[in-house]
Formats: structure tokens, C-alpha cells, sequence
């Protein structure tokens, strides 16, 4: 027949040779380990990362009103860790050991994870405002905590915390759930909700039953703070890190696939509701088990992930891991900042993060204003 | 159904005899989908012939981006089933479907900036793991895709300061990433000026020209009389005419359909039907 398609000749002429472009070599058979530069990069500054980590684990250790010498701590670990003989002292072996140490390692291993959550809700939800509070979940520990700080319930702090968490994470999910589908948009609002509920509640019970001291116990609490943090709290803080940030933080791609929304994400093989379901999962039950060490502490799950991504681009590869990294560098030295800056008056570390926090969001804000609508 | 051989084509494609019985091509089958209670998709079958481009028709409303969202997995269909050279897309694994068959939808939009080359590297995800980093092959695949969408210069430019005409490139760079024999487009032309049309659809003639298999959403008839090989006419969910252009876009159909009655000349220099509304 006749009938080709309009302008055949000048259609012809500008086609691009089928097959492979003629300057790329044919693929097949190559070895596929290789890796990318973007990806060396990545590595290349979470070890970079680290080595600050170390140095900034030995800076909150070694700074405080009883000056320590790098020996000293050295000698307190080695006696703790590997049974040698200890030459400082008791007491300043228990303000390593009892005090500093586990406090910036819980510090370290809060703001990793908080970071870590940070990346996967925001990008869960489409919503460069999310953090890792955003199903309520601070509101949830904070009642918990409230209530047994000022009610005298009888059960730990962190177990209430956490408990209280749980509860309000069942409830957005379940209130998300009823709406249909899991999307970001009822997944916020839905947390919305909880969280406004949980905060009246705790509000509540503040303005009820809050008398003197007990007033500046909550405030601590509710402002977050790793004062308090001994050897558990590493652990519950470190194993949850282990068991669903590491996880977290390697679900870069699975993120990345989600940048065009979630039809655009189905087309490309992710099971997108499950998906949602068990990230918000592992993110709530992370930012449970941290908020119950250390109240709920802004900004790093919210500000952190963006200025990670000012520097590194924004593919979830790696912005989850050097978040991580990032987090937990800037929660030891904020906390460092909390126990030293007004000696002998202590700041809840939360007070630091927001007054750090907020002017870095609105520096970012500005250096990105021309991708903002 | 496929009366016409391209002739431009024959030099390119392999040769259409199979050595197996199954229809070459997408098959799609008796597909429903509702949403709140109303079918959106109500019962459609019909074929996408094989190495060819084949436009999906309808007023809006008709159930062209559901439909679309059927076949390519996004939103799963109550009833029926869409084959594509024998394989049932609707029971297959969704990484499997991921490499068999790519979607551009109709403005997607990034949540957060990235550039041009990111973005097609998103179309590798199905040939990888979820763990993995992208490999020296990948790679490779996403050049391919951004030169054969002409998307090479745009490589490092930021998805959000493109131009429509760019960013559809792009977006077919991704598809493309995906190495698929299916490609599925929801009103690529939208929001585009002629310049960017043409140049889209000629790229969508030649990936078929080449055995890729094109279906995409159109509203505009002028271009489907022009470009398509063969079209499906939707309405209220069901189809309502399915073969060549010319057998199709005819005055009875066009105006039962969308409600004016064109008139049809012979292009003088194509020799394709042209639609005058």
C-alpha cells in the first residue's frame, strides 16, 4: 500500500541507527561487578565518615568538667574490653566507662538511626517535610513516658515509651488503612491525626498532675535528651540500629524506584504496597526503640537527610548511608555541645539539634530555592 | 488485521513467522478494572500487532490511562489477562513484567531533583537486585537508551529545568533503560508544540520499526491518522473499534464516538489518511 507515515524521507534521515548506539560497545558477556564511580564515592565517605565518627566519639569522651587524657580512656576501655589492668583511678574510670562512653555511643546510634528514618519517610511519603515522628510516634512515646514519669506507672521508661510509640503507629496505620491504598498522602495525614491526639493526651496529663521538679524531668524528656544513657541503652539503641537500620539503609533502590511515584514503581517491579507497609514498619519500630532511650530529638531525621543530599545527589544509595554516618557525627558532638556549653547547667540534647536545625533548613532552603515551586 | 506490510520496515525486523503458535504481540483479554463501583474497564480485548504502533483511542473519560496501567502492571486487573508474545503479563513475576514491558506515564513527576541520566537509571532496576549497584552493563544499557531517545546532551541536565518535548525524552530514555519489547505511553504528546510531536512519534515509528512493540494512549486523531499502524477505539470502557487506521478513524466511527463527523482526505504526499475536524 501506499500509505507511509507523514515526511518519510526527512523521518528515515534523522533515525537513530537500530539497535545499540555504533560508539557503545556491545554489552553481553561483560563482568558485572564492577563498580561505578558514584557508588566509590559513596563508600569512599562513609569511611571518611567513620574515622570522624571515631574522633568525635573520643571528643565527647574526653571533654567535660573532668578533663581526661586519651591514655586514661584508653586504659579504661582496654580494662573493660579486654580484662587489662586499669591506671586511672575508680572514679574516673566509672566516668568513661559508667558516664561518657556509653552516653555518646547511644548519641551515635540514635542519630544514625534517626537520620536513616529521616531518608525512608520522606521519601515513603513524597514529603520533604516528613521525619521519622511523623506516624506519631513521639507523641505515642511521649504519652508513655509522661505517664509514667508524672502517673507513677509502674513499668521502665523505655518500655513505656516504646509501648506508647507502638500504639500510636498501630493507629495511623490503621486509620491509613481504612482509607483505602497506603499512600503518602493519607499515611501523613492519618499520622497527623495520631499525633495531635497523642500530644492533646500528654498535654493533658502535663497540665493535670505536674508539680515542681517533675516539671523539668518532663521537659527534658519531652525536649529528648541521652543524659541518662547507660549500657542498656546502647544495647536497645545498637541492636535496633543492627537489625532494622542496616536493612534501612540498604533500601536504596527500592526508594529510588519509587522517584515517579507509585504506578511509575509498579512498572518497574516493586510490590509497592508491601513495600510501603514494611519500610513504615521498620522505620516505626527503629523510631520506637530510639525514642524509648532518648525522647523524641528533632531535626536530625528532618534536616540531616536534605543537607546529606546537597552534597551527595539525591539517589537513595547514597543518601542512606552517609546519613547514617552523618547522623550519628552530628548527634555525639551536639550532645557534647548540650553537656558543656552552659557548665554546669545541662541542656537536653534536642535544644541543641533545633537551635542548630533550624538555621541549616533555612540555609538549605535557600541554597535549593530555585527547585522550589 | 494487519492487512498492511510497511514496507520501510521489512529490512529491519526480524521476520514475523514464529516458530510457535502464540500471536505475536499483545493480546489483551476480556480486562475489567473498577474503581468506587464504576467500571472504568469494562471487558476490553484487543491486539497490539508486533513491531508496530498502535494507537489507543478514546474520549476522555474512556479508560485509556486505566487501561494502560492494566497491561503494564501498575494497578491490577479484576478480570481477563494481557499476553505479550505468549507470556501472560497479568500472572507473571513483576520483576519478569519489568523486563518485558516499559510504561511512560502521563506526567510523572520526581519527588525530589535528579538528573537526566539518574533518572533512565532507574530503568535498570528490574534487571538488577535490590541490593545492587548499578554494573558496567547497566551502564552501557542507559547509554544505548539516551542516545537511541536522543537524550545523550541532556544526560547531566536536571529533569526539572527541561523543556515537555525534553522531559518525554527523557522519560522514553528510562523506558528504554528498561531494554523492553513492550513500550506503553499515556498521551506522550501531550503539553508538547509540533516540533516535539513529531519528533516523539517519529521516535516511537522507528523503536517499532526496529520489533519493539508501541502502544500509546493519543488524543489527538490528527496524529493517529498519521503515525499509527494500527488503533483501538475506546468508549466508556469498552472497545469499540480495533484495526487499521483507515479501516477505523472513519467519519461513522469518529462522530458516534466523539461526537463530530470529520472529513477524511488522502495526505498528497504520504498518501495517509488526514483528518479534517
Amino acid at each position: 500500500m501506499t500509505n507511509a507515515r507523514p515526511a518519510l524521507a526527512s523521518r528515515t534521515s534523522t533515525r537513530v541507527a537500530p539497535g545499540p548506539a555504533a560508539d557503545v560497545p556491545a554489552h553481553e558477556g561483560r563482568p558485572a561487578a564492577h563498580r561505578d564511580r558514584a557508588t566509590t564515592r559513596t563508600w569512599l565517605l562513609v569511611a571518611i565518615g567513620l574515622a570522624v565518627l571515631v574522633l568525635a566519639l573520643l571528643v565527647a569522651v574526653l571533654v567535660g568538667p573532668a578533663a581526661l587524657t586519651p591514655a586514661e580512656v584508653w586504659s579504661s576501655v582496654r580494662h573493660h574490653m579486654l580484662g587489662g589492668e586499669a591506671t586511672l583511678s575508680t572514679l574516673r574510670d566509672a566516668i568513661v566507662w559508667e558516664g561518657r562512653l556509653p552516653r555518646a555511643l547511644t548519641a551515635a546510634a540514635v542519630g544514625a538511626g534517626l537520620a536513616v528514618c529521616g531518608v525512608v519517610m520522606q521519601a515513603l511519603t513524597r514529603n520533604p517535610l516528613a521525619d521519622p515522628y511523623l506516624l506519631g510516634l513521639s507523641s505515642g512515646a511521649s504519652l508513655g513516658a509522661v505517664s509514667v514519669l508524672l502517673l507513677g506507672l509502674t513499668v521502665l521508661l523505655p518500655v513505656a515509651a516504646f509501648a506508647g510509640a507502638g500504639l500510636a503507629l498501630v493507629a495511623s496505620l490503621a486509620l491509613a488503612g481504612t482509607l483505602g491504598a497506603l499512600t503518602p498522602t493519607r499515611t501523613v495525614l492519618a499520622g497527623l491525626a495520631v499525633s495531635q491526639l497523642a500530644a492533646a493526651a500528654t498535654s493533658l496529663v502535663i497540665f493535670w498532675s505536674a508539680e515542681g521538679d517533675s516539671y523539668r524531668e518532663v521537659l527534658t524528656w519531652l525536649m529528648g535528651s541521652v543524659a541518662g544513657a547507660g549500657w542498656s541503652s546502647v544495647a536497645i539503641a545498637g541492636v535496633a540500629l543492627l537489625v532494622l537500620g542496616v536493612p534501612l539503609a540498604a533500601a536504596g533502590n527500592v526508594l529510588d524506584a519509587m522517584t515517579f511515584g507509585d504506578h511509575a514503581a509498579s512498572a518497574l517491579g516493586v510490590p509497592v504496597e508491601r513495600v510501603r507497609w514494611g519500610l513504615l514498619g521498620a522505620v516505626a519500630l527503629l523510631t520506637g526503640a530510639l525514642v524509648s532511650v532518648s525522647g523524641s530529638i528533632g531535626f536530625v531525621g528532618l534536616v540531616l537527610p536534605h543537607a546529606v543530599r546537597a552534597i551527595v545527589g539525591s539517589r537513595h544509595r547514597a543518601v542512606l548511608p552517609v546519613s547514617a554516618v552523618a547522623g550519628a557525627i552530628v548527634l555525639v558532638l551536639a550532645d557534647t555541645l548540650a553537656r558543656t556549653a552552659f557548665e554546669p547547667r545541662e541542656l537536653p540534647v534536642g535544644v541543641v539539634t533545633a537551635a542548630l536545625g533550624a538555621p541549616a533548613f533555612a540555609w538549605l532552603l535557600h541554597r535549593t530555592r530555585r527547585s522550589l515551586t | 488485521m494487519r492487512r498492511r506490510s510497511a514496507p520501510e520496515r521489512v529490512a529491519t525486523t526480524t521476520p514475523r513467522a514464529t516458530t510457535s503458535t502464540a500471536p505475536r504481540g499483545l493480546v489483551a483479554r476480556d480486562l475489567a478494572w473498577s474503581v468506587a463501583g464504576r467500571r472504568v474497564v469494562d471487558g476490553v480485548s484487543f491486539r497490539a500487532p508486533s513491531g508496530a504502533v498502535t494507537g489507543l483511542l478514546g474520549p476522555n473519560g474512556s479508560g485509556k490511562s486505566s487501561l494502560l496501567r492494566l497491561v503494564a502492571g501498575a494497578t491490577r486487573a479484576e478480570a481477563g489477562s494481557a499476553s505479550f508474545d505468549g507470556a501472560d503479563l497479568t500472572t507473571l513475576g513483576r520483576r519478569e513484567r519489568a523486563r518485558i514491558a516499559a510504561f511512560v506515564e502521563q506526567d510523572a513527576s520526581a519527588d525530589r531533583s535528579l538528573t537526566v541520566a539518574d533518572a533512565t537509571e532507574l530503568g535498570r532496576l528490574p534487571h538488577r537486585g535490590w541490593f545492587s549497584p548499578p554494573s558496567t552493563s547497566d551502564r552501557v544499557a542507559v547509554r544505548t537508551a539516551l542516545a537511541r531517545a536522543g537524550a545523550t546532551e541532556l544526560a547531566d541536565r536536571d529533569l526539572a529545568t527541561l523543556s515537555g518535548g525534553e522531559r518525554q525524552r527523557a522519560h522514553v530514555a528510562r523506558a528504554l533503560a528498561q531494554e523492553p519489547r513492550l513500550l506503553l505511553l499515556d498521551e506522550p504528546t501531550n503539553h508538547l508544540d509540533v516540533a516535539a510531536q513529531r519528533e516523539l512519534l517519529t521516535l516511537l515509528a522507528g523503536l517499532a520499526a526496529d520489533g519493539t512493540t508501541v502502544l500509546t494512549a493519543l488524543h489527538d486523531l490528527t496524529l493517529a491518522a498519521a503515525w499509527c499502524d494500527h488503533v483501538v477505539v475506546l468508549d466508556h470502557g469498552r472497545v469499540l473499534a480495533e484495526g487499521p487506521v483507515e479501516d477505523v478513524l472513519v467519519p461513522d466511527v469518529v462522530e458516534a464516538v466523539w461526537g463530530v463527523r470529520p472529513d477524511i482526505l488522502t495526505h498528497p504526499r504520504t498518501g495517509r489518511p488526514l483528518l479534517v475536524l
